[in-house]
């Protein structure tokens, strides 16, 4: 037998909340057993002359309308509340788990009737089905909760049908019984460690649900046994006298929330610390901390320079680190600049920053962005643009392309359209035929043959270079005056990269776009830039026309 | 979830009694006055709206209505040959009077003319016929068990209905007043019979115009009933019963002007500046025994119950007071209230604890009380058995096997209940003590009470013998009889200024004579 | 396979599942009620009862047949739109239903209306501002709303608005149909009472979900192409994301009908659900087959339209593969309904 224990409750105690919880029901649970031994007073004590009074000395949460003392009826009633919960829970989970874990393994017949019967259960309605049953076995308390649980089963034959059919489906699970282990033994030592956390989360829910609904049902007299106290009962009973003490049912009515609010809140730190957490993705990754002496590199200044970036720092982990240190250059129009380096270089952080696209955590901490335009319209701060400001600059005035184009349109709508709606965003005069026609003359210029179809396609359906066209097509769209595209031709084969490199500078040299473009491969870089920016640990270290930085760029590399 | 006991459903009884007062057969009540001036509507001041707070009927149609709480809902559309005055004697309604013949087997009345119904419908004598043998003999009626004594009723003439008995009975006129002898028009139940129960056409003082099955009914004044000069309203609307903590809000609020509320709502509604009349009425609670069966088979244990209860606290839990503490099965003020009795079985520990140990059960004897409505009553009953030493403990049951248990089986050694009356005096002695009487579920014979009420059966109501008789046999019900009963039920009535104050009838809410600004 | 015989499948495979499903449904709740025990005949009769008598009704209800008889007897009249008559009101459980259904609907399509409206607004919101106070306070509220006791939140409106400030009635009921203006003054405290579970369940998935979809590149993608926030989150986010906000969605709809049943009492309403709660506790036998039926019924074809629904939307790369995990799970009792 695997001496593994599932550690998810310890990992779930790490967290604040889930020891208050725990606080919470372990108190219950001793007022559960010795509730009625605590209880100031004799919970069934009647006194017909102090019916119905307020909190006072004597009677701390004051008295109900046989005079007995609520706070001892309270404490009392603990016990037999949860354990009718607990009742509830327990045929769920037997009745639930099994067929639940049968299911998958005893034959498709089996399998739909388990499954029809789960759906039935499920849509009757809890009321009607606990009063038949009440009227089956009697109105007692054991009846409802018995009803209650009957219909709690469902929850727990799909939540363990779920997490069964997840793992049997694993790879390890198959292998394992590829491996000859008999599925008994696959069951013990893979399956039950795996589904006992989702099972305990399932349980503290349901907990929390069954409490919900034996108060609901006392509401309705079902599952009463008078003069035995349970919490449902108090609130049902309250309701009757509401008038003279409108205040009554927040007593049990918080209890119950109390409890079912930790079972809750402990249900949820054993399912979020249960699941691995998901690293967020750093793109600094490996950024220096040091901050050296800045190496001068001369800007060689350009003509007609479109971004002008002076002094560029941008810092990531909300300011901690900072990752770009102080990084100038221009881009002209006409001209392709490829911005180099390795992984962890800081030029995808750059382009980012230029684009006003940073990862929520990483800022532009200073330096200049600017945007330059034709003639005398003013350059365009871009360091200082708000998000409204930025939806009038991305698409008119810079395009934007990325790595994995198809993950950058919405794959639920056809990409025709998602090129439909930029056009007509940036450009509200165009009417929807218009715009349409415009489309697809964008991907006949991108070398989309057959640009009726591609317009009615899914992203999903398009190939790496086909959907990278899209993408540049709606990156022009606007006819921006600079293009940026980062690792644009990176997923892509050698041969459809050619190909979209070709496009790139047939953009280029056709409408006089500046274009920046950010690789790793210095293949591109000797296709495709006239001038290269070569960037290392956050810092350009090297810039210049390809040909010159070209045996520094080699050397650097080997 | 009142503490009192439901009114719906397990206590399908027809309310009304019968009695003899001082009143002549002729009925000279200052309400009667000539058919012929019921079709004006111009009698002064008619107008207003009065919604009231109540209830619904199960069904519009009397021989199908199943609680006998329906009476009062029904009363507002139909009519019968007599009525209740406000003590629970019988007068004059659709018929101007009745005679008897000499041996009691024969009684003829007769009916006011130019009656109609409400769908235009002439109500002579035939109609009148038609409708009470349908009452006495359709398979679905639940009345028909009250006629019994009926051979047959038919139409002499056009103004004259006899009715022909099988045994001497002169019950009939109270009988009639009651939901039994509720004229249907023959026209809407020959045409669409099942249509009655959401539609009913009667010859009442008002008429159904719309109706939502457990949401609200609206009925205006009919002018052709027989007595409409004295209905002051010409609107009415009525609700199902209000929650007990909203009641006084939806009065003060103008949902309703007049509402039935409980007990513990009253010192809230005087507050709130609404008037309260708290009307006698004949709904008693009582404690079913069934002494064929351990512990209550031995005498000196059903004496020491009787003497361990403690009524008035009981009054004070269920109805906060309001209400009477009652040894016998008749309010005061009715005719077979008997004062002599005054309270026999007052509060006795002692008492009781020395009979239990005179009994062959013990000091201890183990008793269930049974009931459906879990919280109130029960838990105190249970302790103050306790106290005098029974071992007592509480059976809840489901409502829907109330009857089957208690009433048909007999099973329950102690059952929680309450007895809304009969419209004839003797058919309730029959059901709370007779030996098939549902509330003796003993099935005790009590031979002696049966010859007294052969003899009330054989004497006129107008009869000054009658009371005494009639009292004779309550005295002797509340001797032998193990019935434990326990307090009245009145009913208590908030309503709105704007509202005059209603006429406080024993056996059914009548609305002659109210006004509402 | 020919057309034909292929979409006879297809067609008997979708009905094939509902059809078992109400059909096991009915039986055992009729099973169970048949083996209780009740008497209604001598319910009716009351304390008039004779032993003649309550035989007598009870061959009128056809009681004294072996209940699987029954069963069948009363399935077949279903089939054909006769759904008997109540013992109790001698009314047509038709007619009954007819009444009650149109109260649940209206509400709960109300309560539907504002779980949406607030749930959705509360979670874009807090998936918007994610981690700020916002955030917090909205888990906070949608914790706080789950494990209240369903008939918490009533009470307190109840005593809020027709006791203390006496602005709305505290029940009864208007039909729409009748006057929309009183109806809204009867609907919208019981509404917001139902509305509360659905709009903290809706607003916890629906930020949770967009939480998630937030960080896809297509979000990015958008902001490159200059769309503003509101239309990337209108018209891209909360179409890919929304799918399990929608089943949440779906799952309020059944229990909001029928389910309603502590709302229908304390709010007076004549609803599907108090029948049926009435029904049962009387064994008021075709009142309770009927009403089951109906909420049945409900389930089912608001399964069908949530499935329809959530078809559509979703990504048809996703279709094929996820479309199992995706279908809308039947409501589970957990959800206490108010």
């Amino acid at each position: 037998m695997s001496a593994r224990r599932p550690g998810a409750f310890r990992r779930a105690l790490r967290l604040t909340s889930a020891r208050i919880a725990l606080g919470i029901i372990l108190l219950i649970v001793v007022l559960a057993f010795f509730g009625g031994v605590l209880a100031p007073q004799n919970p069934l004590a009647q006194n017909t002359n102090v019916v119905l009074q307020g909190p006072s000395s004597h009677h701390w949460l004051g008295t109900d309308y046989l005079g007995r003392d609520v706070l001892s009826r309270l404490m009392a009633g603990t016990g037999r509340s949860v354990a009718g919960a607990l009742e509830a829970v327990g045929i769920g989970l037997l009745l639930g788990v099994l067929p639940g874990l049968a299911s998958l393994w005893l034959g498709r017949t089996y399998e739909w009737i388990s499954l029809r019967i789960v759906d039935a259960f499920m849509t009757l309605p809890y009321v009607v089905f606990a009063v038949a049953v009440t009227g089956f076995f009697g109105n007692s308390l054991i009846a409802a909760m018995t009803a209650v649980g009957v219909l709690i089963s469902p929850l727990y034959f799909r939540v363990t049908r779920a997490a069964a059919l997840g793992l049997t489906r694993t790879q390890y699970v198959e292998a394992a019984e590829l491996f000859g282990s008999s599925r008994r033994r696959v069951l013990r030592t893979h399956l039950w460690s795996k589904i006992l956390p989702t099972l305990a989360v399932t349980t503290a829910q349901a907990l929390a649900s069954a409490l919900l609904i034996v108060s609901s049902l006392a509401f309705l007299g079902l599952g009463v046994e008078p003069p035995l106290p349970t919490w449902g009962e108090l609130l049902s009973s309250d309701l009757d006298y509401l008038a003279q003490q409108p205040w009554a049912p927040l007593f049990p009515g918080l209890l119950i929330m109390l409890v079912a609010g930790a079972l809750n809140a402990f249900a949820d730190a054993i399912r979020d610390t249960g699941t691995t957490q998901v690293v967020a993705a750093d793109p600094a990754e490996d950024a220096s901390a040091e901050a050296d002496e800045p190496i001068a590199v001369g800007i060689a200044p350009v003509a007609q320079p479109v971004l002008r970036v002076e002094g560029l720092r941008v810092t990531v982990n909300g300011g901690g680190t900072e990752a770009v240190h102080g990084v100038s250059f221009e881009v002209g129009r006409g001209e392709i600049v490829g911005l180099v380096g390795e992984s962890g270089s800081g030029k995808s952080l750059t382009c980012r920053a230029v684009t006003g696209l940073l990862a929520p955590g990483c800022a532009l901490s200073s330096g200049t962005v600017e945007l330059l335009g034709e003639d005398e319209t003013p350059p365009v701060d871009l360091a200082a643009l708000d998000r409204a400001a930025w939806n009038k600059v991305r698409g008119p005035r810079i395009g934007i392309v990325f790595q994995d184009p198809a993950s950058y349109l919405n794959p639920s709508i056809p990409v025709g359209k998602q090129l439909v709606e930029t056009i007509r965003v940036h450009d509200k005069t165009l009417s929807r035929t218009a715009a349409r026609q415009r489309a697809i003359e964008l991907f006949a210029s991108v070398g989309l043959r057959d640009a009726e179809t591609v317009y009615r396609q899914y992203p999903h359906e398009l190939s790496g270079g086909m959907a990278q066209r899209v993408l540049i097509a709606i990156a022009i769209s606007g006819d921006p005056d600079l293009l940026i595209a980062d690792e644009a031709t990176s997923a892509l084969d050698v041969l459809v990269q050619a190909e979209v490199l070709d496009l790139l500078r047939g953009l280029v040299r056709d409408r006089g776009l500046a274009l920046l473009l950010v690789t790793h491969d210095l293949a591109v870089v000797a296709e495709l830039c006239d001038r290269v920016l070569v960037c290392d640990r956050g810092r350009i270290v090297e810039q210049g026309p390809v040909a010159n930085v070209w045996s520094e760029l080699v050397g650097a590399e080997s | 979830m009142e503490t009192t006991i439901s009114r719906r459903g397990v206590l399908a009884i027809t309310a009304g009694i019968g009695a003899g007062s001082a009143l002549t057969l002729a009925g000279c009540s200052a309400d009667s006055s000539d058919s012929a001036n019921a079709a004006s509507g111009g009698g002064s001041g008619v107008g207003g709206t009065l919604k009231w707070g109540w209830d619904l009927p199960t069904s519009w149609d009397p021989i199908k209505s199943s609680a006998g709480w329906d009476v009062h809902a029904l009363s507002l559309v139909y009519a019968g040959l007599t009525q209740e005055d406000e003590a629970g004697n019988a007068i004059p309604a659709l018929a101007t009077g009745w005679t008897y013949n000499a041996d009691g087997t024969e009684v003829a009345f007769t009916l006011r003319s130019g009656l109609k119904f409400s769908d235009g419908s002439a109500l002579d004598a035939t109609a009148a016929a038609k409708s009470l043998e349908r009452s006495r003999t359709d398979p679905g009626s639940l009345v028909s068990s009250q006629l019994i004594t009926v051979a047959s009723f038919t139409a002499v003439g056009t103004d004259t209905v006899v009715a022909k008995l099988k045994t001497p009975n002169f019950q009939i006129p109270t009988l009639l007043a009651g939901k039994t002898g509720m004229l249907v028009s023959p026209t809407a139940f020959e045409a669409n019979a099942t249509g009655l129960s959401l539609k009913p056409v009667g010859a009442g003082p008002f008429q159904l115009t719309a109706y939502t099955e457990n949401a609200s009914a609206t009925l205006v004044r009919f002018p052709g009933f027989w007595n409409a000069s004295k209905i002051h309203i010409e609107n009415f609307e009525l609700y199902p019963l209000p929650d007990a903590s909203t009641v006084v809000a939806g009065l003060e609020s103008g949902q309703y002007n007049v509402a039935s509320i409980p007990g513990s709502e009253v010192a809230a509604a005087k507050e709130a500046g609404l008037q309260i009349q708290v009307i006698d009425s004949l709904v008693v609670a009582v404690l079913d025994i069934n002494d064929a069966i351990a512990p209550f088979d031995d005498d000196n244990v059903v004496l020491a119950l009787k003497y361990a209860v403690d009524r008035s606290a009981l009054l004070q839990t269920a109805q906060f007071g309001y209400g009477e503490v009652a040894y016998q099965p008749f309010p005061k003020g009715y005719v077979g209230y008997n004062d002599a009795i005054g309270s026999p079985y007052a509060l006795n520990a002692a008492k009781a604890k020395s009979l239990l140990a005179a009994s062959k059960y013990g000091a201890n004897p183990t008793v269930a009380i049974t009931t459906y409505v879990a919280a109130g009553v029960a838990e105190q009953l249970q302790s103050q058995l306790q106290a005098v030493g029974f071992n007592a403990t509480i059976k809840v049951i489901p409502e829907a096997q109330f009857s089957e248990l208690v009433y048909i089986q007999h099973s329950e050694q102690l059952t929680v209940d309450a007895f809304a009356g009969r419209d004839s005096a003797v058919q309730a002695f029959q059901v709370l003590f007779g030996e098939q009487g549902l509330l003796n579920p003993g099935r005790h014979a009590y031979p002696a009470l049966q010859a007294e009420l052969t003899q009330v059966n054989e004497t006129p109501l107008d009869s000054s013998k009658y009371p005494g008789l009639l009292q004779a046999a309550t005295a002797t019900a509340v001797k032998q009889a193990p019935n434990v009963f326990l307090y009245t039920e009145p009913r208590i009535l908030a309503r709105a200024s704007s509202v005059s104050a209603l006429p406080e009838y024993l056996v059914v809410q009548r609305f002659e004579g109210v006004t509402t600004s | 396979m020919s057309g034909f015989t292929g979409a006879l499948r297809a067609a008997v495979r979708l009905v094939s599942v509902p059809v078992t499903v109400f059909l096991i449904a009915t039986f055992s709740t009729y099973a169970l009620g048949a083996l209780g025990g009740a008497n209604p005949a001598a319910t009716v009769l009351g304390q008039d009862a004779t032993a003649g008598q309550i035989a007598q009704l009870n061959h009128q209800f056809g009681l004294d047949k072996p209940f699987l008889v029954q069963y069948f007897d009363w399935l077949g009249h279903a089939l054909t739109g006769n759904l008997g008559v109540s013992y109790f009101t001698s009314i047509p459980v038709a007619t009954s239903i007819g009444q009650a259904f149109p109260v649940d609907l209206s509400l709960a399509l109300l309560a539907l209306g504002l779980a949406v409206v607030f749930g959705g607004a509360a979670g874009i919101t807090a998936a918007l501002r994610r981690g700020g106070w916002f955030d917090r306070a909205v888990s906070a509220v949608c914790s706080g709303l789950a494990t209240v006791p369903p008939f918490l939140v009533g009470i307190t409106l109840i005593v809020l608005f027709a006791v203390v400030f006496r602005l709305l009635p505290s029940g009864g009921y208007v039909p729409f149909t009748q006057d929309p203006g009183q109806w809204l003054r009867f609907a919208i405290l019981p509404s917001i009472a139902l509305s509360a579970e659905g709009a903290a369940a809706i607003a916890r998935q629906l930020r949770t979900s967009l939480v998630g979809a937030l960080q896809e590149n297509y979000v990015l993608g958008a902001a490159a192409r200059g769309l503003s926030v509101r239309r990337t989150l209108f018209r891209h986010v909360l179409r890919n994301a929304a799918g399990p906000a929608l089943t949440v969605l779906g799952v309020q709809i059944p229990l909001l009908i029928g389910g309603a049943v502590v709302a229908e009492k304390m709010f007076a309403l004549p609803g599907v659900a108090q029948l049926a709660l009435q029904a049962g506790s009387e064994r008021d036998v075709p009142v309770i087959q009927g009403a089951l039926l109906v909420t049945i019924g409900v389930v089912l074809v608001s399964n069908i339209i949530v499935n329809a629904v959530l078809f559509r939307i979703t990504p048809q790369a996703r279709r094929g593969t996820r479309s199992a995990r995706r279908r809308v799970t039947l409501p589970s009792v957990g959800g206490a309904a108010a």
